[in-house]
């Protein structure tokens, strides 16, 4: 697919990884929206970048509903979804204290999950239906992670990763007739706040360690990825990892 | 006999992997077991590829027997 004058929509797209991809996609002439839960942020996105802005928590049903109904309304059948919004979060199943052992906090559990597999599913079903009636050949991208493959130290947010793996290839198989694509972009570790803000930096020194380049990935790195999976028309239902050769 | 009749049946019968002898006007989705959401996905298309058109939403979620499909059919291809 060429990005020229296609309709995108970039959820997470205020800060980090998101951010840098609604800079890609734009300069790719592509006509972007932004669904985020920072409203502040999204006042200040669309100060700098010729966005479209929705406020919306995509891990609350109701109001992707609202704020994808608004999108098709104004813009019609978007060509392509970008997941990308998310947290992340890290907690191992259990932790010794020295008061005895500490299990996940359930509320936690919940709360990643939510924000980090049902958006994907709640922002994809409600996108892929437009395309689907309006038979428009779209992409959807999901923004997985190394962490899929089961990072310890990262119970909840390596679960609802490798929820969005299998979500790829399901979705691949279920619209892939109709000539939608749905793909995943895993990054390793990137040099993002999210990332300084869940990882102590003495983790994060441990990480870099083991990352074969022995370095961060910039999200702008990220972002050249995920523009590359859509502009390739034959990568469907698979999963490209953008992680400098890092095996957890 | 039409173009549409004896073109959906086949159709019909490569989808769903079912003897062509088997598929007949009163065939329905709803009482076809090999005839999910995804089959008929798949089918509608088929039907699009065979009859060079596009079907609408409602005209998807319409054509849900072999009948309806042969009426929706007649009918676009009767007004091209």
């Amino acid at each position: 697919m060429n990005l020229r004058d296609k309709k995108v929509i970039i959820t997470g797209g205020v800060r980090g990884l998101g951010r840098a991809m609604v800079a890609q996609i734009i300069s790719k002439g592509a006509a972007v929206a932004v669904f985020d839960l920072d409203a502040t942020g999204l006042g200040q996105l669309q100060n700098e970048l010729a966005v479209q802005c929705f406020h919306c928590d995509v891990s609350d049903y109701d109001q992707v509903i609202a704020a994808t109904g608004k999108y098709h309304e104004q813009s019609g059948a978007a060509d392509v979804l970008i997941d990308n919004a998310g947290i992340l979060y890290s907690a191992p199943l259990l932790r010794l204290t020295s008061d005895g052992i500490e299990k996940h906090a359930v509320d936690l559990w919940r709360k990643v999950i939510a924000a980090d597999l049902d958006s994907v599913f709640f922002m994809t079903a409600c996108v892929a239906e437009k395309m689907m009636a309006s038979r428009t050949k779209g992409v959807i991208v999901n923004v997985s992670s190394v962490s899929a493959s089961g990072n310890a130290g990262q119970t909840a947010y390596s679960a609802a990763k490798a929820g969005v793996n299998a979500l790829t290839a399901v979705w691949a198989k279920e619209l892939g007739p109709l000539g939608i694509r749905v793909v995943a972009v895993a990054p390793g570790f990137t040099n993002t706040e999210s990332t300084k803000e869940a990882l102590s930096e003495a983790v994060l020194n441990e990480t870099i360690k083991k990352v074969p380049l022995r370095r961060l990935g910039q999200p702008e790195e990220i972002g050249a990825a995920v523009v590359a999976v859509i502009e390739n028309d034959f990568f469907n239902g698979k999963v490209f990892e953008v992680d400098g050769g890092l095996t957890i | 006999m039409s173009q549409v009749d004896g073109t959906v049946e086949r159709l019909l019968a490569e989808v769903l992997q079912v003897p062509i002898t088997t598929v007949t006007d009163d065939l329905t989705m709803k009482e076809t077991d090999a005839w999910d959401s995804l089959k008929h996905m798949e089918l509608i298309v088929s039907v699009e590829q065979a009859f060079n058109l596009q079907l609408s939403f409602d005209e998807i979620v319409t054509m849900q027997s072999v009948r309806e499909i042969k009426r929706v059919l007649k009918t676009r291809t009767a007004s091209n």
